[in-house]
This record gives structure tokens, C-alpha cells and sequence, in this order.
């Protein structure tokens, strides 16, 4: 383990991004000896780059990075409690389908990034959350008691509102718009005298 | 409840500048229809990021009474105005209660914010441009800088789109064909001819700010004349002399070797926020104490200083 293989034949379908192959007998199958793509790639650990504007435009995919400007900063980040059957975020203690329920706690950074007249939800996960405001869980709930709910969001502003970030995971794009569910996010630290330095000379202004 | 859900409008970066001289805006016939700021440079805008350092900001009582924070931001290119009511969220109320007071205590305040556009036309016919906060915060110098550089290659696109367009056929189809927004073509339908050296000049500007050449990002600049039309004209003397620096920089920048005209220098200085008639007798005193030659009627360089 692992094997590779090479499918044939087999029918494909996709859901939100995900294809979902079903092979009907065991002759589409052939395991291959070696892998035949590169053996730097890391497939546990692999994205595809693609501009926030493809992102909102194509279908829904997985295994993309993106990067864009954070314009938004929702006041539903922070702390919230998830239904214990289903995991969709409890309103009032109670979930849509399964009633009150005492939840579990998650945390979730819920931002809007936007590139070139295009814009995304951006949902990213509970470690990707911390990391990116250098956190731990410890940290951030005495953070939040400090500060209360949305005094908490606002320092997520101050943290990332105007800047560029760079988030890998994966896009649901429907008829709502796109939205991307983030399982790392990378806040770019970017020089600016260098940038402006290379602008003069794209400009020709040096 | 089963109306689709209208999809959110995109947030542009735009300078204070492009979006204060501004004067064109379209709105769907729906009640709920998005209403959009139109530039010179194409840009069709509902939501901005903007940035700047906080110059001014009070609280007003309305004549209903209600309360209204109204502020200025300036950019290297200008200032925005914005206004936060009871209408904006309670935390964007209490950040400007806050500034307020930060204010007073001189504390220079670089603010970046997330905010929807308003255009509205005065009695006379006058049409202005103003910002409504949804999300805002202090940021430090070198994200204010990096915002500042984003806004700038935006602003870049737009004029090279500008720049393209006057030479392609003015048509809906013509624009299309080539992929240039047609927007653009609403916009030059709209504002006639546009000259692109008081936007390139505030490009120059805004690079020797991110760069840190300049310190104008944390000190602010005299103030100028506002469209409150209360000041009279007490601006033109205090702030003669940072718009004389201005009006001298403008010129040697835009000096080809036979002077600039006098059209040309005012355009600059107001779409720097300078009230016309102020540029225009600090242009005269800058004249009468040598500092610049008129070469022939109507044209102006910097003075040789020999």
C-alpha cells in the first residue's frame, strides 16, 4: 500500500466537486506498478492554484488554493455550537431538522475574499482558524470571554480585513455563489517597498 | 422568503480620487436592485475597500433625531466621506464613537474599510460621492502600504483598459469583442474626454507613499475646502502652502519641455480634494515670487532657481 491503478470504462459522476466512480466489474481495473506521475507529488497533501474569478466561475472542485483580499469578516466567526447528529450550526440552542440539542462546540472563521470583481464565502475550518490568528484553543476562549463575541470579531478584522490571503480546500459554487471551505489559510506577508519598486519598473516609471 | 437571494456585489479598490470625481450611477428598476457608483475609469462599484488615514470625524445630530458620525479619509489621491448611522451595525457605531476620541487626543488613525457607495445630487445639480462603512478597522503602515499598492495596479488596469478603448469602435459589441468591460463604455458616454495624468500623477504619489519616501500616510496635510460650503474661503490661505508644493510638483512632473498648461495644473490640484480657485491664486502667488515662469500665456514650468 498504496496500490495504483488505472480505471477504464467506469462510469463517473460528481457532486459538489467530489466525483463519485463506480466500477461495474473487475476488468476497468489494472493496478499499475509504480505510480506514473511524479513521485514529488504529494497526493495526501495536493492542491491546484487557480484565480478566485475561475474559482467563482467553474464548478464546484476539490483540491484548489486561491488568493484574494478579505473584505469581510462575519459576526457569526468565533465559537460556535454544532448539532450533535448533523453538525449544522445550532440557532437558539435548536437545530433545523433534529430540535434543541445541547451541540457541540467547533470554531469557524466565516469571511467574504474578494479578486478582480469576483468574490467567495470563505468557511475555514477550526485548526486552520487558529493558526492563522496564531491562537490556541486555550487562548481564544479567554479571548472571547475578554472581549465578548463580536469584540472577538473585530479583532479578527484588525487581523485580516484589507489583506491578502492565500486558502486551500475545496469550492461549492451553486446558484447562491461560490464559497470555499477552507482547511488552511495563509495570510501573505508582502513587502511593500519591494512591491513598489517592481511596479516602477513594470510602469517603467523608474 | 423563497426570492432568491440577491448575489453579493463584489468590493473594488478604488482611490479616493477616481471615486470622488465620480459623478455617474446607475439603479436596477427592482426596490432591492443594487445601485452602482460609475467612474471616469470604467470601474462600476457598489462596494470599495478603502483605506487612509482618519482626518475628521463627528457626530452629528439629524433633524429627526437621530445620530450620524461623519468622517473623512485621506489617500494619497484625496478624500473619501463617509458617514456612519443608525442604520450601520453596533460595533461600526461604537469604532466611531471610539475614534472620535482617539481623535481628539491626536492619535494618528490608519483605517481600512469595507463600504457600500452612495451617490446623491444636491438642489443646485451638484453630485457627490460618499462611503457607508459596513466593516472597518485600524491597520498598521505596511498593510495601509500594501493595500495602497493593490489599489494602485487596480487603478493601472483600468486606465491601460481606458488607454485600449480609444481605439476600439465606441460600440457594446466593439468593447465585447476585444474583452474590455462595457462599462467602460457607459463611462466614456458619460464623462466625455478624460485625462489620465491627474490619475498617473496620483499613481506616482501613492508609490512614494508606500514607499515610505513620503510621510504624508501619518501626517496629515492641511485641510482642504469642504462641499459643506460653511468655510467661506479660509482654506485658501492656510493650506497655500502644501498646495503650492503640490502645484510645483505637478508641474515638474508633467513638464515635457514646453511648460504646462493652466487647464492641466488646476485638474490636478482638484482631483487632489484643492478647491479650483484656491489652486488658482496659489498658482498666481507661486508666479509673482519667481518660483515658476510663464513661458508663453497659459503655460507654466518650474523656475530654473538661476
Amino acid at each position: 500500500m498504496p496500490i495504483t491503478v488505472k480505471v477504464t470504462g467506469a462510469r463517473v459522476r460528481a457532486w459538489q466537486g467530489i466525483p463519485d466512480i463506480t466500477i461495474d466489474n473487475a476488468e476497468q481495473l489494472e493496478v499499475l506498478d509504480a505510480p506514473p506521475w511524479d513521485e514529488s507529488l504529494d497526493l495526501a497533501n495536493h492542491s491546484v492554484s487557480v484565480s478566485l474569478p475561475d474559482v467563482a466561475a467553474d464548478p464546484s472542485r476539490v483540491g484548489i488554493e486561491t488568493t484574494g483580499m478579505v473584505v469581510s469578516v462575519r459576526e457569526d466567526s468565533g465559537f460556535i455550537m454544532r448539532c450533535t447528529e448533523c453538525r449544522r450550526v445550532l440557532r437558539d440552542g435548536a437545530c433545523f431538522d433534529h430540535g434543541v440539542n445541547e451541540g457541540n462546540e467547533d470554531v469557524r472563521l466565516r469571511l467574504v475574499v474578494d479578486e478582480a470583481g469576483a468574490t467567495t464565502a470563505v468557511l475555514v475550518n477550526k485548526e486552520a482558524s487558529l493558526a492563522s490568528l496564531s491562537l490556541t484553543y486555550d487562548e481564544m476562549k479567554s479571548k472571547v470571554e475578554e472581549l465578548g463575541d463580536i469584540g472577538f470579531v473585530q479583532l479578527v478584522r484588525e487581523h485580516v480585513l484589507g489583506r491578502s490571503v492565500n486558502v486551500r480546500g475545496r469550492s461549492i459554487v451553486d446558484e447562491q455563489g461560490a464559497m470555499i471551505l477552507a482547511e488552511a489559510m495563509q495570510i501573505s506577508e508582502r513587502d511593500a517597498q519591494m512591491r513598489a519598486s517592481e511596479m516602477r519598473t513594470q510602469w517603467g516609471w523608474s | 422568503m423563497e426570492r432568491a437571494r440577491i448575489a453579493r456585489q463584489p468590493a473594488h479598490l478604488l482611490l479616493a480620487s477616481e471615486f470622488g470625481s465620480a459623478t455617474l450611477h446607475e439603479k436596477g428598476s427592482g426596490e432591492y436592485d443594487p445601485s452602482f457608483v460609475i467612474t471616469k475609469l470604467g470601474a462600476k462599484v457598489n462596494r470599495v475597500v478603502a483605506a487612509g488615514l482618519l482626518e475628521r470625524l463627528e457626530l452629528r445630530e439629524t433633524a429627526n433625531g437621530s445620530t450620524l458620525y461623519q468622517g473623512q479619509l485621506r489617500d494619497p489621491t484625496g478624500l473619501h466621506y463617509f458617514s456612519v448611522g443608525d442604520y450601520n451595525s453596533e460595533i461600526m457605531r461604537e469604532l466611531s464613537h471610539q475614534w472620535v476620541e482617539r481623535l481628539e487626543d491626536g492619535e494618528p488613525l490608519l483605517v481600512m474599510m469595507t463600504a457600500k457607495t452612495r451617490w446623491y445630487q444636491t438642489d443646485e445639480g451638484a453630485v457627490y460621492t460618499s462611503l457607508r462603512p459596513e466593516e472597518a478597522c485600524v491597520v498598521s503602515r505596511e498593510v495601509y502600504a500594501n493595500w495602497l499598492l493593490d489599489a494602485c495596479q487596480s487603478t493601472m488596469e483600468r486606465m491601460n483598459n481606458f488607454t485600449t478603448s480609444l481605439e476600439v469602435e465606441p460600440t457594446m459589441d466593439a468593447f465585447a469583442r476585444v474583452g474590455l468591460p462595457t462599462d467602460l463604455l457607459v463611462a466614456r458616454n458619460h464623462y466625455g474626454e478624460v485625462d489620465l495624468e491627474p490619475f498617473k500623477l496620483n499613481l506616482m504619489q501613492a508609490l512614494d507613499i508606500a514607499e515610505g519616501r513620503l510621510e504624508a500616510a501619518t501626517t496629515p496635510p492641511p485641510m482642504m475646502s469642504l462641499p459643506t460650503g460653511d468655510e467661506g474661503d479660509a482654506t485658501s490661505s492656510e493650506s497655500g502652502g502644501a498646495l503650492g508644493e503640490l502645484l510645483l510638483q505637478a508641474i515638474a512632473h508633467l513638464d515635457q519641455g514646453e511648460g504646462v498648461d493652466f487647464d492641466t495644473i488646476l485638474k490636478n490640484a482638484v482631483a487632489r480634494g484643492h478647491v479650483r480657485e484656491a489652486a488658482e491664486s496659489v498658482l498666481d502667488e507661486l508666479l509673482e515670487s519667481g518660483q515658476l515662469d510663464e513661458p508663453r500665456f497659459g503655460w507654466f514650468r518650474v523656475a530654473s532657481g538661476e
